[in-house]
């Protein structure tokens, strides 16, 4: 769906290209997380999803479309949509419905059409209640919803999130990743761009990134095998796999797909009866 | 503070609440126009009686309209004394040798006054009946002809609904930046004006660079949702003409034609 071929990215006045030599592919279906420490270029790489920016080397297509196509890009960014990390400066108008209308309002769809998908769209965030509240009323959590429901108004087959949790309290993350998780249930295509380890537990594969070059990508359970990688990397593993870790090295047998509590806890309780 | 957005509107779902945006503005223009035309106080009643008519309609409070007159206190006052003094006439009421108070003086004293009186509350019915977004949609529409003169009227309705919507927003920065240099031991209460304002430049500083990542955010958040300017752009609220303000526009313009009918019968 989503194809970076030798990607090579070089800011203006950088003295290293942020990302070099990237080679993804993203599925339909697939929920992708890209962590990475600050400057490892996920950010980078969400932009050039949808052809906020271009590579200077290689070429990213979105179901066959490369992003260096001018005439395709409104096609490429209905396809791909991407929330930002600031919930305060992604809305654009002062009330919510309205906010939410702004993307098929620009794609020139009927009225009619319009407002089905907007309600649809709140619905599906579980926004419907606050259609007509001021934005600066929400929280950061709300917000970033409401980002996100512009976004499926749309009607995306992907949606990027460029470390749009950063910015928020741990209930409005929670919120958001149950939203997200949810989205993704109805057969979204997810690049969730993050810092927090812990987010990607849930996701079908992660993608592991430092200095501009993807360093591991696999499964949760592969990637979080490498927890001496992950540090090296200023990654920070979850706190149970940290866990599960410290428990294994005192001998307990505990298997590579233990990556949540509850997870953990399954494993422990048959193990707490041997002692 | 945070609600300055909504300015002084008061929500309400009263027959001139419901009116749309445009025939609100066409009914303050020709009100404007009644206002000017009446050259002599007893005839001000007219438009008095419309202003009378819209209030009550819209039910709300005179309080409102009262409110929007404080700022102008001064300046009516002003206008009044001046009119006093530099308005000349025959019938002397008082003579104090240097200077004559005659009736022409205090007439036309009191007809300024009440002229300007009765255009800010004229004013002042509009943007209390209309939300600041719905008066900028309606102010799209109105001026869209002047798009083939090349005046940019999207851009410019696209550029307040991102004013009105950003206002709140840097108020809530502005706040934030000023805890941030009180903290740091800034001190934005004591001297005289010019000390104070000068202070401000702290504050003010960091304001226009916030003001700069945001409008850099927007742009790129904006592109990602497809926009491309005011072509081919659609709206999900349209704006529509119902009966009801054919009815209100119709009544205007009786106003109007019976203003002119009377004006030209005791010329």
């Amino acid at each position: 769906m989503i194809r970076f071929d030798h990607v090579t990215y070089q800011y203006e006045k950088a003295f290293s290209p942020a990302l070099s030599d990237i080679n993804l592919e993203i599925r339909e279906g697939e929920f992708v997380a890209v962590v990475g420490h600050n400057g490892s270029g996920k950010s980078t790489l969400a932009k050039h999803v949808n052809g906020l920016l271009l590579p200077t080397e290689g070429t990213v297509t979105v179901c066959g479309m490369p992003t260096s196509n001018e005439d395709d890009i409104l096609k490429i960014r209905q396809k791909v949509g991407i929330a930002f990390q600031n919930p305060d400066n992604q809305l654009v108008t002062t009330v919510v419905e309205e906010d939410v209308a702004f993307g098929p309002e620009n794609l020139g769809i009927v009225p009619e059409e319009i407002r089905t998908r907007v309600d649809e769209a709140l619905a599906s965030v579980g926004m419907t209640a606050y259609a007509s509240t001021a934005v600066h009323h929400l929280s950061g959590g709300q917000k970033q919803r409401i980002a996100i429901a512009g976004i499926l108004a749309l009607k995306p087959q992907i949606l990027v999130l460029d470390e749009a949790s950063a910015m928020l309290d741990p209930s409005g993350r929670a919120d958001l990743l149950k939203t997200v998780e949810a989205l993704h249930k109805d057969g979204m295509t997810v690049l969730m761009v993050t810092q927090y380890m812990e987010e990607t537990t849930g996701c079908d594969r992660v993608v592991v990134m430092k200095g501009g070059k993807i360093i591991l990508d696999g499964t949760p359970a592969e990637v979080f095998k490498h927890t001496d990688l992950l540090k090296e990397s200023n990654l920070v593993p979850p706190e149970t796999v940290l866990l599960r870790d410290s428990l294994r090295s005192m001998g307990y047998a505990l298997s590579d797909q233990v990556l949540t509590a509850e997870q953990l806890a399954e494993e422990l309780c048959p193990l707490l009866s041997t002692i | 503070m945070r609600d300055i957005t909504l300015g002084q509107f008061v929500a309400g779902d009263s027959f001139i609440h419901k009116l749309d945006p445009r025939t609100k503005i066409a009914m303050m223009i020709l009100y404007i126009v009644m206002v000017f035309l009446v050259k002599e106080i007893w005839f001000l009643a007219i438009p008095f009686a419309y202003l009378v008519l819209e209030l009550v309609l819209s039910k709300i409070s005179l309080r409102y309209i009262v409110n929007s007159l404080k700022p102008i206190r001064f300046l009516l006052i002003l206008m009044f004394i001046l009119n006093l003094f530099f308005t000349k006439g025959e019938h002397v009421w008082l003579d104090l040798r240097f200077w004559k108070l005659t009736g022409e003086a205090v007439l036309q004293s009191f007809f300024l006054s009440i002229r300007i009186v009765l255009l800010v509350a004229g004013a002042s019915m509009l943007t209390l009946t209309t939300s600041p977004i719905a008066l900028t949609d309606g102010l799209e529409k109105l001026l869209s002809p002047l798009k083939f003169l090349h005046f940019p009227v999207h851009e410019l309705a696209m550029m307040m609904t991102i004013a009105l919507r950003f206002v709140p927003t840097l108020i809530d920065e502005s706040e934030k930046i000023r805890n941030a240099q009180m903290s740091r031991g800034a001190d934005f209460e004591s001297g005289n004006i010019f000390k104070r304002v000068k202070s401000m430049i702290p504050i003010l500083i960091p304001l226009f660079v916030s003001s700069f990542r945001k409008a850099d955010d927007l742009a790129i958040a904006m592109e990602s949702r497809c926009y491309h300017g005011g072509d081919g752009r659609t709206r999900m609220h349209q704006l529509k003409f119902r009966k009801e303000d054919v009815f209100a526009i119709l009544v205007t313009l009786l106003f109007v034609a019976s203003l002119i009918v009377i004006l030209v019968l005791f010329k």
